[in-house]
């Protein structure tokens, strides 16, 4: 099988990688280029673990082609924090124990940045139904949606 | 309780019981922990499994001369390449394991008995190589009748899973094989009395279906075996020693050859203290000298690792009119999965051991039937049989008038009552949990149309074990610590912290990692609550070792007796002389190579003195009369956590236990096909709560100090499985005026009791 | 003088009898002592690994807990945990 050139742009840097017609973007960024910050709990699109964003959309890996995401911008967990520390969600998931286990934490921050970009104040209904494609097995949602609702309200105030 | 506790528990905590941020906490949020399938190794393979598609078959032949011809497959491995065992008990830290059954269910040897259950594996150079190599396996099957439910499998004419199963625990021993591997019988007096003494008697039947654990990663390993027989092996496992264990005796090979090193952890729940994949890898990885990763797509975790028991239940209270129990009686059927060792003995010890009875009786039988066989869950057995005894207890305090918390106070138990299954009880939280629920503001305010209230208690008796950990002094004064236990949701957090208590010295100054099986004695695994209790228990005590050579190097130093230096604050200080004298850690340490060699400290013991955690739930419902849908309304979860050492991670338990609760009571079941095939094994319709499901968890942290431990500490994450189950049946129940007795109370089930009775 | 106290299924193992004399100063002695007074029960705590719970103490696989003068002994099954 013949592999496809694709070229894209990941957290702000350059890649181009051969890909088979059939994998994943999800694949791709484990496999190929080891971003293993994404994380597969399903690779159906049940669980959320691999949120990214995807042109400001924000999409499972699993269920994008990583043929479709030639000329494209992709931002993954790895690019959240800039070079001067860690984005005010990661902190805010820190501060506030949202996460035990950690493995749906990276899918769950992708998320909640796309949230808080679209919505600089939602309610707690809001954040709850924006993260229903992200599965928790561990917390119980309860200090996700606190430090959610809390860091957006310290965006909103900074 | 001896002095060094007695002083702790009085003593004013800086650190223990505060909220500071994790130490893996920036690793987690980052993407940068390494969870078990986010480790490459080079030239490595990938691994894949050929699973039965039978519920129950014979195996009659197999074939892998084509998988083996393939080009890129450089390993076929089937039982052939595992030694057999014979049927026989042999411990693996606290658990009492049958090799025999293990070996089988990691590899099929003469019969598949779930459809899932694992029949080859290859290792090949790609996963698109490895796929078609699984369909070139060729394997003829004699398919044989299944059984899939508790009722059917005990008939007389039911087909067999193990033909030489013959019932444990019955006097006299059958004489014909069945599908009952064992009876268990606990409890004292003499229930016929106590229900001859009953004003009312109330006696139902349960039913509670399969779940799974649902930790949202699948299981992953990365083995590699060199030519020389060496062995490290990279898991996802709540247990690492107990994996290197397992592999050794299946594998044939010494636990100085295998190296196990516990990745990152994302959920287990108890799902994880088996193996599964491990010694397959490992089997590949000996047979093709390469290094072999494995992973399970999330069907094969649904159909093919240990989800927990379903259930049918029989449960009968006497009480007076006053609400006082005379008699409990209860019969509890689990299966087993394929193999035998559902977790019926806890769940019959636990049923009734929330409350001071006289007169007692827990009957339990585990039974085989064509599912996977099943793993630990969270408290496992606790919640089934609880439900059933929370549910009676629910209905006798509605016929009797009285407030379901009040009926509860009047029968519990306390320090000294006699457990149901003998022992007496030390201190124990059953009544501080009940009145802090009748005081919390959500036991009063008023509910709506259409909604219920539920509560319910639950008991879990907590576990000790074998454990091991370390502590270094660092020459600038910073602290090493290993630990033996899998940090699966915040314990190495709350192990930095009892050192740092203990030391002096602040938290971020100590660095606590997890140590790979060649770094620490045997530990058992993280589960039965038992991290923050027993590793902590070590912890504490090297911690105090350490502390008592550097007052020794202080001493040396200042030329004085060593009872003349005692330790405050991170500093040691001298007792006596007018001018106050004191040197800190970090002095101390940079000249430790010159007072006598690093200072260090290990402690290993087999810790005991686990102290059981109660809790009550509150729950409102809201029961959509149109559609049978159940909402959760309003939730608080009341746990005696002994004492929490960050109270943030004990709320998280608490919370994350109560919505796998909810999920139980409300949607989660395995739902089988005619043919034994598992119809929902997927996220999409094996629906765990998500976000939106749930409301706010509020959390009431109890502390009754567990006398046994420097701290208190009773441990917390088994019990909030246990309430949320009958509470919500009870808050269901009392909404719509029907009594429910079979979970989950899924819409369509609701619907159908709300619509014919 | 300690006293073996069994209830539930043990007691149906040893027809009926819930109640043993015993000597053994720990749980070592209590294994060699069960072989004597009560052979039925001398293999569940040798192979299936039974905790013993000392005075309302569990102690899982512990063969030097020590036993009392007057220490009442139960014998109970393991206890793993998720
Ligand atoms: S892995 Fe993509 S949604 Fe689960
Ligand atoms: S923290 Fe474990 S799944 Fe969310």
């Amino acid at each position: 099988m013949s592999k496809t050139q694709v070229a894209t742009c990941i957290n702000g840097d350059t890649h181009e990688f051969l890909c088979d017609t059939h994998q994943t973007l999800l694949d791709v960024l484990r496999h190929e280029l080891d971003l293993t910050g994404s994380k597969e709990g399903c690779a159906t699109g049940d669980c959320g673990a691999c949120s990214v964003m995807l042109d400001d959309r924000l999409v499972c890996a699993c269920l994008v082609l990583g043929v479709e995401v030639d000329g494209k911008e992709i931002e993954t967990i790895e690019g959240m924090s800039s070079g001067s520390g860690l984005h005010a969600i990661q902190q805010k998931f820190i501060d506030l124990a949202a996460l035990q286990c950690g493995i749906c934490t990276p899918g769950v921050l992708v998320a909640t940045k796309a949230l808080l970009t679209k919505n600089k104040n939602p309610s707690e209904e809001e954040v709850r139904f924006w993260l229903a494609g992200n599965l928790c097995r561990c917390t119980g949602y309860d200090k996700i949606v606190r430090a959610v609702l809390e860091v957006a309200a310290d965006m909103r105030n900074a | 309780m001896n002095d060094m506790t007695q002083s702790n528990l009085e003593r004013a905590l800086k650190i223990v019981g505060t909220r500071p941020a994790r130490p893996d906490g920036v690793d987690k949020v980052t993407g940068r922990a390494l969870f078990g399938s986010d480790k490459s190794l080079p030239n490595m393979l990938v691994g894949r499994v050929l699973r039965s598609p039978y519920a129950h078959a014979k195996i009659i032949s197999i074939d892998t001369s084509k998988a083996e011809a393939l080009n890129g497959v450089k390993a076929v491995i089937t039982c052939a390449d595992f030694e057999d065992f014979p049927s026989e008990f042999v411990p693996n830290g606290e658990m009492v394991v049958n090799l025999k059954d293990i070996t089988r269910n990691i590899m099929a040897r003469e019969k598949a008995l779930y459809v899932g259950h694992t029949v080859a594996a290859v290792a090949a150079t790609s996963d698109e190589i490895a796929e078609k190599a699984l369909g070139l396996i060729d394997i003829k099957y004699e398919v044989l009748p299944h059984v899939l439910e508790v009722e059917d499998a005990e008939r007389p004419d039911a087909p067999l899973l193990h033909e030489d199963m013959i019932t444990i625990g019955v006097e006299p021993a059958p004489k014909k094989a069945s599908n009952v591997a064992k009876r268990v019988e606990f409890g004292f007096g003499d229930v016929e009395k106590g229900f001859a003494e009953a004003d009312l008697i109330v006696e139902r039947e349960f039913t509670t279906q399969q779940v799974h654990q649902g930790y949202i990663e699948p299981h992953a390993c990365l083995a590699s075996v060199s030519e020389d027989g060496q062995a490290d092996l990279w898991c996802t496992t709540q247990g690492a020693f107990v994996v290197r264990n397992f592999c050794s005796k299946l594998l044939g090979l010494s636990a100085a050859q295998i190296r196990v090193t516990a990745s990152e952890i994302g959920g287990g729940f108890g799902g994880k203290t088996v193996v599964y994949l491990e010694p397959l890898a490992l089997a590949l990885s000996r047979k093709s000298c390469r290094p072999v990763k494995m992973d399970m797509s999330r069907a094969e975790v649904f159909t093919s690792s240990g989800p927990t028991s379903g259930a049918k239940i029989w449960v009968k209270i006497g009480v007076k009119n006053d609400g006082r129990i005379t008699a409990g009686d209860c019969v509890l059927k689990y299966q087993a999965g394929a193999f035998q060792g559902a977790p019926v003995g806890p769940g019959a010890m636990c049923a009734f051991a929330p409350y001071d009875l006289e007169n007692v009786r827990a009957v339990g039988y585990d039974i085989v039937v064509n599912r996977p066989k099943v793993a630990a869950y969270r408290a496992p057995g606790g919640p089934i049989s609880e439900y059933g005894v929370e549910s009676v207890l629910d209905e006798i305090a509605i016929k009797l008038k009285i407030d379901p918390i009040e009926i509860r106070l009047k029968n519990a138990a306390k320090e000294g009552t006699i457990a149901p299954y003998g022992p007496k009880l030390g201190p124990i939280g059953m009544i501080e949990t009940l009145e802090a629920a009748k005081a919390h503001p959500h036991y009063s305010a008023p509910l709506g149309p259409n909604q219920g209230r539920g509560v319910a208690s639950g008991f879990w008796f907590n576990i000790g074990g074998e454990t091991s950990s370390s502590i270094t002094i660092n020459e600038d004064g910073t602290v090493g610590l290993t630990l033996g236990t899998t940090d699966i949701g915040g314990s190495r957090a709350s192990m930095a912290m009892m050192a740092s208590e203990e030391l002096g010295v602040p938290m971020d100054l100590i660095k606590p990692v997890i140590g790979d099986t060649n770094s620490l004695g045997f530990n058992f695994l993280t589960g039965g609550s038992r991290a923050t209790f027993s590793t902590g228990m070590t912890v504490v005590r090297s911690t105090r070792e350490a502390i008592e050579e550097l007052r020794k190097r202080a001493a040396l130093l200042w030329e004085v007796d060593l009872d003349q230096v005692e330790w405050v604050d991170g500093h040691a200080r001298l007792i006596a002389g007018d001018e106050p004298k004191t040197m800190s850690l970090a002095q101390i340490a940079k000249q430790a190579g010159k007072t006598g060699g690093p200072i260090m400290a290990n402690c290993s013991m087999n810790v005991t003195g686990a102290g059981p955690s109660l809790g009550t739930h509150i729950v409102d419902v809201e029961v959509d009369t149109e559609t049978g849908k159940v909402s959760i309304v309003r939730y608080t979860a009341i746990q005696d956590a002994g004492k929490a050492i960050h109270p943030a991670y004990v709320e998280g338990q608490m919370q994350g236990g109560a919505v796998q609760g909810i999920g139980w009571a409300l949607n989660e079941e395995y739902i089988y096909n005619d043919k034994g095939q598992l119809e929902n094994a997927g996220f999409l319709d094996y629906r765990i709560p998500v976000c939106s499901d749930v409301p706010m968890i509020d959390t009431v942290i109890v502390e009754v100090p567990n006398p046994n431990h420097p701290y208190g500490v009773r441990g917390v994450g088994e019990t909030p499985i246990i309430p949320p189950l009958a509470a919500i049946s009870n808050a269901v129940s009392r909404a719509t005026n029907i009594r429910f007795n079979e979970l989950p109370l899924s819409p369509p089930k609701v619907l159908a009791r709300l619509m014919h009775g | 003088m300690a006293q073996l106290i069994l209830t539930g299924s043990l007691k149906n193992l040893t027809k009926g009898v819930g109640a043993f004399n015993i000597q053994a100063k720990n749980v070592h002695q209590l294994v060699g002592e069960l072989k004597q007074i009560c052979p039925v029960l001398a293999p569940l705590i040798e192979s299936e690994g039974f905790a013993v719970a000392i005075d309302g103490e569990i102690y899982q696989d512990i063969l030097f807990a020590p036993i009392g003068e007057n220490s009442e002994v139960h014998l109970i099954p393991p206890i793993g945990g998720g």
